[in-house]
Formats: C-alpha cells, sequence, structure tokens
C-alpha cells in the first residue's frame, strides 16, 4: 500500500531522471551546462532574497527551543551553534557553504532534526496529493475543454465553460471551510461523511483535499484547453484533414489534439514543479503534514532552514521541469528544435 | 434543412473570410471604442461589472450613512446604550453582540442593530463586511498601479533597447517565477509586516499593511506584465510604421511615447483585469493566514479566518465574508474574460 | 441528356452574423461534365470561395446552405447524411487550398498526411497506403520521394507544400478536383509549374477540375469554360475562348479590361473598375453591379435580370448584354 500510494511520486521521478538523461543524449552537455548555470543564479537568487527577509523578520527563531526555563547563556550557545550570532553577510556564507555541500543544516524548531528529513516526510505527502490532483484535473477537465471547442458556441460550451471559471475562482481557503462546516453538519446528525481533517489515520482522508484541488484546477484545465482547441480547429489544416473525409474523431483527436498539446505542456511543467511546495491552504485546513503545512508554519516560528529548504526544492524542481518541457515540445512540434 | 447544419468543427469559412464591404456604412471608430462596444455586447461581463461597481460603491459611501443608522443598543462591558455612531464602526467591539445572529429578516427597527449579525467578538458583520471590501478593493488598486507603472516602463525600456537591461530583467522574472508565489508574499508579510506597521503607526493603523501587501503582490505581479509589455513592444518594433518613424530621425524617447505605448493600451488591459484578480485573492489569503490585514482593520480574508475561530458560531460568519469574495473573484474573472475577448489585438468582429 | 459530373442548382450559402445576414451565395447554378475543367473566376468577396466549401459541405457556422442543390452524379450533397458525406470528401471530391504554407499539418509526417486520405478511401494496409504515397509524391515531381514521405512539411518550400497537397488530393483517384486559388499564395514562377502539374494530372488521372481564381490569365490557359462570379451570384458563364473573344456581360468585359497589355504604350493609365462592390448584406434591388456599371438604364436598378443564354453555349444575366 505504501509503495502504491506513492506510484505516481515514483513515476514522475522515473520520467524526469530519463527525460534528462535523454536530453543529455540528444542535444549534448553544452545545452544542459548553459541550463545548470541559470539554475545556480535563480539558486543563488531565491536563496538570497529569503534570507533576507527571514534577516529582518521580527522575533528570535531559537527561543522556543531554547524552551521556558532558558538562561541567558543558554541561548547565547544556541545562537552561536546556529551562527546566528555572526554578521549577516557571514551566516549566508555559512548557509551557501552548507548548500554547496548538500547540507542544509538543522531545523531551527524541531529539536535535532536535519531540514532534510523535514523535506523526506513533507514532500511526499505533498507531492502524492498535488499529483494526484492533477491527474484527475487532466483527466476530467481536458475532455471537457475539447468537447467545449468542439461544440463551441452551444448550451454545453457556455455552461461548461461557466462553471469551470466558477470553480477555478474559488479560492480553497474559501471552498475547504465550507466543506467542513458541511461535514460537521453531517456528523452531527450521524449522516454518513468523509473525514473533516487529518492524515495518516486512513486512506480515505486523501479524497476530500485531492477532490477539492482537482475542482481548482479542473476549471483551469478545461478552459485551457476549450481555447487552444478552438484556436486550432481554426487552422487551415483541420479544413485539410476535413477535405480528406477523415472521420470528426479523428480530425479531432489526430490532427488537432496533437497541436493543441504545446500550451497544455507549457502549463502543466511548471504545475508538476509546484506540486513540491504543496498546497498551502489544503495543508492547513486539512492538518495534513505535507511541506506547504511545513513551510508556512516554519515562516511564523522563524525556521528559516526549512523555508530556504522548501524555496530550494522549488527552484530546482522549476529548473528540471522547464527542461523537460522543452524536450517535450520537441517531441511535440517537429518545427521546435532545442537550442 | 436539419441535415445541412454542420458539426461546427471550425476550419472552413469564419465570417472574417467573407470580405465584406461596409466601408460607407459604417461610421469608422477607433479600435479603442470598437473594442469597449464589443466588451458591451457580452451581458455577462457587463451585468457582472455591475455588480462590482454597485459593491464598491456601496462600501464605499454607505459607512458614512450607516453609522448613523439604528437605535441605541446595551454594550456588553459598560452596560450603557450604545449609539450605532460606536457599534457600527468596523473596529467597535460589543461582546454582547458576539455571534449575534443576523436580523435582516424580517425587516423591523431593530433589524438596522446587526443587519448581518456580529462577529466573535461582537463587531458589525455589515460595517466590516464593507470596510473589507474597502481594503480588497484599495489593495487592488495600488498593485495595479505598481504592476502597471513598472511593467510598462522597464517592458518597454526592455523590449526597445533590449542589451544589459533585457539580460537583467530576464533574470530577475527567471527567480521571481521559480518562487512559490504564496510563500514569498508570507515571507514578505512575515518580515516587512511590522516594519510597515512602524513607519505608518502616526498616520493609519492599516495603512502599512495595505502599503506592505501592495509592495509584496505587486512585486510578484509586475514581471508578468513586464513581459507582455515587452513582448509587445518588440512586436510593434518590427512593425513598418515604427521602422518608418525611426527611419526619418524620431527621437527614441518620442518613438516610444508615440508609437509604442499608444498601441500597448489593449495588452495592458488585459493583463491587468487578470492581475486585479490576482491581487484580490493574494490578499484575502494573506489576512487569513495572519500576516495580511490584522485587527483592528477588516478584511475579507480576516473575517473567514475570524469565523474559523469559533466553529460553532453563526453560519453567517463564514458565509458572508466568502460569498461576497467569491462574487467579488468571479465576477471579476467574468470581466476579465470579456475584456480579453473584447481588447485581445486579434479578435475582429 | 447524360448526367452531369456536378451539377450545382440555385445554390444559396448564407452567413448569419451579428451584423446581418451576409448572402455570401446567392442562387448560383452552374454544372461540369467529367474530365471537364470550369474556371470561377470573380474578385474577393464575389463567393467563389464558399460556393467550392459547399460543394465538400465544409461549411461552417454561422454560415449554413439555405437552399439548392448540389448534385454530385445524381446525389444532392446539400441533402446528404454525415457518412456518405465522409466517402465522397477526399474520395470522389477532393480539394486544393490556398495558402499550402497553413494547409498541411506541421506535426505530421507528409507521409503520413498522404497515406491517411488513401487508407480512409481505397482500404489499403499500412505499407501499402506508404507506397501509393511514395508514388503520389514521385507524381507530383517531387525529388527523392520516398525518403522526403518522413519529413515535416516545414522542410518543404511553399511550391513543393503545394505539390504535396495535389498528390494528397488526387491519391484516391477522385472524380472532381477543387483548386481554391492553388497559386495565389505562390511565386510567379512556381505559379505556371503548379497549374502545369494539376493540368496535367488531372489528365492523367481523369479528373474533372474546378479551378476557382481571380486570375482571368489563369483560366486562359487551364479552362475549358468559365463562370464569372459577382456578389456572390453567376453573372456570365460560357466557353473559354468565346468568353475572352465575346464577353457579354459588362463585368466580365471590365475584367478583361483591366488585365494590363503589354502592347499598350508605356505610361498609359491602367483600367480600373471604378467604386466597390456592394455589402452582401443590404444588396441593392436590380443588378448588383449596376452602381458600378457604364450602361446601366433605370432597368438594371429596379429588376434583377436573370441569367440567360446568350450566344453558343454562353449565358449571361444582364439586360443590354456586349
Amino acid at each position: 500500500m505504501g509503495l502504491l500510494s506513492n506510484l505516481p511520486v515514483l513515476l514522475v521521478l522515473l520520467a524526469v531522471i530519463a527525460l534528462v538523461i535523454y536530453s543529455g543524449i540528444r542535444i549534448g552537455p553544452r545545452f544542459l551546462i548553459k541550463r545548470l548555470a541559470g539554475l545556480v543564479f535563480v539558486l543563488f537568487g531565491v536563496t538570497f532574497i529569503t534570507f533576507i527577509l527571514g534577516y529582518v523578520t521580527p522575533g528570535s527563531p531559537v527561543q522556543n527551543l531554547c524552551g521556558a526555563k532558558c538562561t541567558p547563556s543558554q541561548l547565547k550557545l544556541l545562537y552561536h551553534i546556529y551562527h546566528l550570532d555572526l554578521p549577516w553577510y557571514e551566516q549566508y556564507a555559512t548557509f551557501l557553504n552548507g548548500l554547496v555541500h548538500f547540507d542544509l543544516g538543522f531545523s531551527f524548531t524541531q529539536r535535532g532534526r536535519t531540514v532534510w528529513s523535514i523535506l523526506g516526510t513533507g514532500v511526499p505527502i505533498s507531492a502524492q496529493i498535488g499529483l494526484s490532483a492533477l491527474v484527475f484535473a487532466l483527466l476530467i477537465g481536458v475532455p471537457i475543454g475539447i468537447f467545449a471547442a468542439v461544440r463551441a458556441g452551444t448550451k454545453f460550451d457556455t455552461a461548461s465553460m461557466t462553471v469551470a471559471l466558477v470553480l477555478f475562482s474559488i479560492p480553497t481557503f474559501v471552498s475547504i471551510p465550507i466543506y467542513q462546516i458541511i461535514t460537521v453538519q453531517l456528523s452531527q446528525h450521524g449522516l454518513p461523511h468523509l473525514p473533516i481533517s487529518g492524515w495518516g489515520d486512513s486512506p480515505i482522508e486523501i479524497v476530500a483535499p485531492v477532490a477539492i484541488l482537482t475542482i481548482v484546477e479542473l476549471g483551469f484545465y478545461a478552459r485551457l484547453m476549450r481555447t487552444t482547441m478552438l484556436d486550432v480547429l481554426n487552422q487551415d489544416y483541420v479544413r485539410t484533414a476535413r477535405a480528406k473525409g477523415l472521420s470528426r474523431r479523428l480530425v479531432v483527436f489526430r490532427h488537432a489534439f496533437r497541436n493543441a498539446l504545446v500550451p497544455l505542456v507549457t502549463a502543466i511543467g511548471p504545475a508538476i514543479a509546484f506540486v513540491v511546495t504543496g498546497a498551502f491552504f489544503t495543508e492547513l485546513f486539512f492538518n495534513i503534514p505535507g511541506i506547504g503545512f511545513q513551510s508556512v508554519a516554519s515562516i511564523g516560528n522563524k525556521d528559516m532552514p526549512v523555508v530556504q529548504g522548501t524555496v530550494i526544492i522549488v527552484a530546482v524542481a522549476v529548473a528540471v521541469m522547464n527542461l523537460v518541457v522543452d524536450m517535450v515540445y520537441g517531441i511535440l512540434d517537429p518545427r521546435i528544435k532545442v537550442s | 434543412m436539419d441535415t445541412i447544419e454542420q458539426p461546427s468543427i471550425v476550419g472552413a469559412s469564419s465570417p472574417e473570410q467573407i470580405e465584406v464591404y461596409d466601408a460607407k456604412e459604417q461610421p469608422s471608430i477607433s479600435p479603442m471604442r470598437a473594442a469597449v462596444r464589443r466588451f458591451l455586447r457580452d451581458r455577462r461581463a457587463v451585468v457582472c461589472l455591475g455588480i462590482i461597481l454597485f459593491l464598491v460603491i456601496f462600501s464605499f459611501l454607505f459607512p458614512l450613512l450607516y453609522v448613523h443608522m439604528g437605535p441605541k443598543v446595551l454594550d456588553g462591558i459598560s452596560g450603557k446604550l450604545i449609539p450605532p455612531e460606536l457599534y457600527h464602526q468596523f473596529s467597535y467591539s460589543n461582546l454582547a453582540a458576539s455571534d449575534k445572529p443576523g436580523t435582516l429578516f424580517p425587516l423591523g427597527p431593530n433589524s438596522l442593530t446587526y443587519p448581518l449579525g456580529g462577529d466573535p467578538i461582537g463587531r458589525d458583520m455589515l460595517a466590516r463586511l464593507m470596510a473589507g471590501i474597502n481594503v480588497s478593493i484599495e489593495v487592488a488598486l495600488f498593485v495595479e498601479v505598481f504592476d502597471i507603472g513598472l511593467g510598462v516602463l522597464f517592458g518597454t525600456l526592455a523590449g526597445w533597447y533590449g542589451g544589459w537591461l533585457g539580460t537583467v530583467l530576464d533574470r530577475f522574472t527567471d527567480i521571481v517565477f521559480a518562487f512559490p508565489g504564496l510563500l514569498l508574499i508570507i515571507l514578505m508579510g512575515a518580515a516587512l509586516g511590522p516594519i510597515f506597521d512602524n513607519i505608518f503607526k502616526s498616520i493609519n493603523p492599516i495603512l502599512g499593511r495595505i502599503v506592505m501587501l501592495t509592495l509584496a503582490i505587486g512585486l510578484l505581479a509586475w514581471p508578468l506584465m513586464m513581459r507582455f509589455v515587452r513582448g509587445q513592444t518588440l512586436n510593434l518594433k518590427e512593425q513598418q510604421f515604427v521602422e518608418a518613424s525611426r527611419v526619418s530621425g524620431t527621437p527614441d524617447g518620442k518613438a516610444i511615447t508615440q508609437h509604442i505605448i499608444p498601441n500597448l493600451l489593449n495588452i495592458v488591459v488585459v493583463a491587468s483585469t487578470l492581475s486585479i484578480l490576482g491581487s484580490i485573492v493574494g490578499e484575502a489569503a494573506l489576512s487569513v493566514l495572519g500576516v495580511g490585514i490584522r485587527p483592528p482593520g477588516s478584511s475579507l480574508g480576516l473575517m473567514i479566518s475570524d469565523s474559523l475561530e469559533s466553529i460553532y458560531g453563526q453560519w453567517t460568519e463564514l458565509f458572508w465574508p466568502a460569498f461576497v469574495l467569491v462574487v467579488l473573484i468571479v465576477c471579476f474573472s467574468f470581466v476579465g474574460d470579456g475584456v480579453r475577448d473584447a481588447f485581445d489585438p486579434r479578435t475582429k468582429d | 441528356m447524360t448526367e452531369k459530373l456536378l451539377e450545382v442548382q440555385n445554390l444559396r450559402t448564407h452567413f448569419f452574423t451579428r451584423t446581418g445576414v451576409v448572402k455570401a451565395v446567392e442562387d448560383v447554378s452552374f454544372y461540369l461534365e467529367e474530365g471537364e475543367t470550369l474556371g470561377v473566376v470573380g474578385e474577393s468577396g464575389s463567393g467563389k470561395s464558399v460556393t467550392s466549401l459547399s460543394i465538400m459541405r465544409l461549411i461552417d457556422k454561422p454560415g449554413k446552405i439555405v437552399g439548392g442543390k448540389i448534385l454530385f452524379k445524381g446525389e444532392d450533397i446539400a441533402e446528404m447524411d454525415e457518412d456518405r458525406l465522409l466517402q465522397i470528401r477526399g474520395g470522389k471530391i477532393a480539394m486544393i487550398f490556398q495558402d499550402p504554407m497553413t494547409s498541411l499539418n506541421p506535426v505530421l509526417t507528409v507521409g503520413f498526411q498522404i497515406a491517411e486520405a488513401v487508407k480512409t478511401h481505397l482500404k489499403l494496409d499500412d505499407k501499402a497506403a506508404m507506397n501509393r504515397a511514395a508514388e503520389m509524391l514521385e507524381r507530383v515531381r517531387i525529388p527523392e520521394a520516398r525518403r522526403r514521405l518522413n519529413h515535416y512539411p516545414h522542410e518543404f518550400s511553399g511550391g513543393m507544400r503545394q505539390r504535396v497537397m495535389i498528390a494528397i488530393a488526387l491519391s484516391c483517384n477522385p472524380q472532381l478536383l477543387i483548386a481554391d486559388e492553388p497559386t495565389t499564395a505562390l511565386d510567379v514562377t512556381i505559379q505556371a509549374q503548379v497549374l502545369e502539374l494539376i493540368k496535367g494530372l488531372s489528365k492523367e488521372f481523369r479528373t474533372a477540375t474546378l479551378l476557382i481564381t481571380h486570375d482571368l490569365g489563369v483560366v486562359a490557359g487551364t479552362c475549358d469554360r468559365v463562370v464569372v462570379m459577382y456578389a456572390g451570384r453567376v453573372v456570365e458563364s460560357a466557353p473559354t475562348h468565346t468568353l475572352f473573344k465575346k464577353p457579354a456581360h459588362p463585368y466580365t468585359q471590365a475584367l478583361l479590361q483591366a488585365i494590363p497589355r503589354p502592347d499598350e504604350p508605356p505610361g498609359s493609365r491602367l483600367h480600373a473598375i471604378s467604386g466597390q462592390p456592394p455589402s452582401l448584406i443590404n444588396l441593392p434591388a436590380g443588378c448588383p453591379f449596376a452602381p458600378r456599371c457604364v450602361k446601366a438604364q433605370a432597368r438594371c436598378r429596379q429588376e434583377l435580370p436573370p441569367l440567360e443564354t446568350k450566344g453558343a453555349g454562353q449565358m449571361a444575366a444582364c439586360f443590354y448584354p456586349y
């Protein structure tokens, strides 16, 4: 069960690794090195901004760690241990030094836990929820979008696109409380209901958060797909395909759909990357210990190493996904040459 | 003749392909007016714009009247009678009105005391709601100024001159786009919130937070605007009318203000309706998390998070702010949709 | 009388737009014999393209065929169900479009795009279809045809792509080829080659051709008969040589005059038709060409002249022909 529930994560990871290797073979190391340099620069930028923001945030990060009976000398020791007694540039330099050794340091608030271990428990949870929602949203949203485009101007088109826009517009910090209030009511009346929140007790707990995220993303992908399909269906080559006497199904799926995939991939790439940060509100409201929950809580506690860790893995994920997207472009559209 | 009804896979002849010669019959109108006319034909968008305008004007003006409306009520702590001038202020907390149900219906003389009820610590829901809408709109407008200002300035410069400025801006956007947006604004909220509170404390307790939200959301928003503007500028620069003006020796500054900026209108209008949406959601999200607007200020997000504090309070405490927020967001989405269809340079009648 | 290959009778195709009903094709009739080449000439907006798309039933909303018959070997295409229509399209009637740069699917190989049509209509297997595709590429004189099968459209030039379009169109041995401005988007030097190719191949395949063009020069060298359209209507139809020698309708005459002649002295003015075509939304009563016609009388502005026989094989819609 454990392996099975992490299957989507594993599959995506394998696919990403395969694509990076494939890209290295196909377009040579120079391209990869250029991308790597870009990544290093972005990493430098995001960690620096994060560091400065964390540095100016008022409050002491290690007060809690020290506990209630904290003496000034103990506090001073803790400051020393975490290098917080150094000037800001030395603190950042220390951090960077750790980073190049793949050492993200220890959490300020969770005693004895490395940032890596916090990321290691949080990211899979977030990714599992995020990827499941993405897959469902695509499976439902893309066909709706195609259908709406093929029947542009009909009642189905107008109705489904209106609903999609409304679904996409409702923020999760509104829909989740509403879901929870309804669930509370159901449970008070002894009616069957899904868990209000929680994680790790029963597999059914994943249903509500995934469903809520799916609904939001579904609206987005349905609308995106409709717009691009409509654009493609107006192209001359679609008319050529129709003039050949191809059935409507073939025209739509063989000739139009493949051309509509490029914008879709452009949207999915970053979406997969940001899956690793988790959906903040979903994790907060459902009490899911994913990385989104962790990082927001860490900002509140001034636990900057954990925040830095999150920011770093997102930056890396974005860079990797951009690479993947470029590769997929090359496969989808023979006109695009990766360079 | 239903058999002739074609499946509407388009591809053949859209009406644009049939040239209709109407030169004499239609007076020429500017592209801007044509776009506005197209927008006005989208009934859904127009209705939504009406709803937004109503909400905004109502919540700006009605509080002036509202604080003088209603009978005197008992204060929960002092036990004295207090006038509406006090309890209809969005920040006044009357513990006797805590989790008070709404009295909007039936409309009696007392229904004006707390028309939408009281929140968990006895503040008037309607007053807070109106103040919350004000904050949403203020933040959205300030972000827009920031967004358009920086986006158009740097977008045109980068598009026109390219070079190192373009590279610097590219790298900067790379960084911003690699950040998880919400995390960055939460960080900025946590870091800058207290600083701005101190700076603006003497003027207005909420102002500091509004400025902070504007900066945080604006910083995330403008790179996108910049990209749009820059793409459009690059496009325009290649156009013959711009080339003609450059060849004839028009100075760069004049060429940019005369030929580029006016032609950016469409893309700026479209991009900014989209970012208004982001600003409203962003402000509410930050306030839900407690790093945006804070008490005694009011915000739709803050009201949502307040209502969650007492889950056994009135359901209307969640319903009203959530409802107004969703109405605002959905309406802005439809308006944005209509604006995009009407102002997209590619669309024609 | 033998059955005509294609007989369009009183075809009316309208577009229901926001500003009004655009009567793009109004009461158009013509016919085409087997193996014949018919030119349809008119300026843009005259309804010639809409006519050709109507024959293929490729008119989409807001357009609609609102009346008339399109008899293809006696069968009315206008009333045909979707299944039969799919057999006709590409199989019996094939079409070449104006812009070869956008008419081929950029993400599919050229070979696939030809083989696809072959598989649909000739029911060949993959391998046989690819062989047919290669053969067709050779027939349209694309060098190294077999190697080029695996290339994508962007690897071909405009003229080459139009050849590919011709290959697709003729791959299923259609009885009618509709070429909608096949050379308009091409370089002048390529135009003649492509025209020659269409002419030669349609003879070889014994395919009748409906050539839509705004260029009377193209018609002169290619077509057996010509139909002239103006404002959605047929104003004249005649055998090509008759039309050039003795045009009946003043519009045809004006079109012929507008062709620049090398024998005119340099510096002499070009002949243009004054005025503009009418709006297809509010067509004036009477002859649509009357406002621009030098010979127009009071009657022309009140009554619509019917299309009548004026000479041997020549018909014109004019009260005061020649």
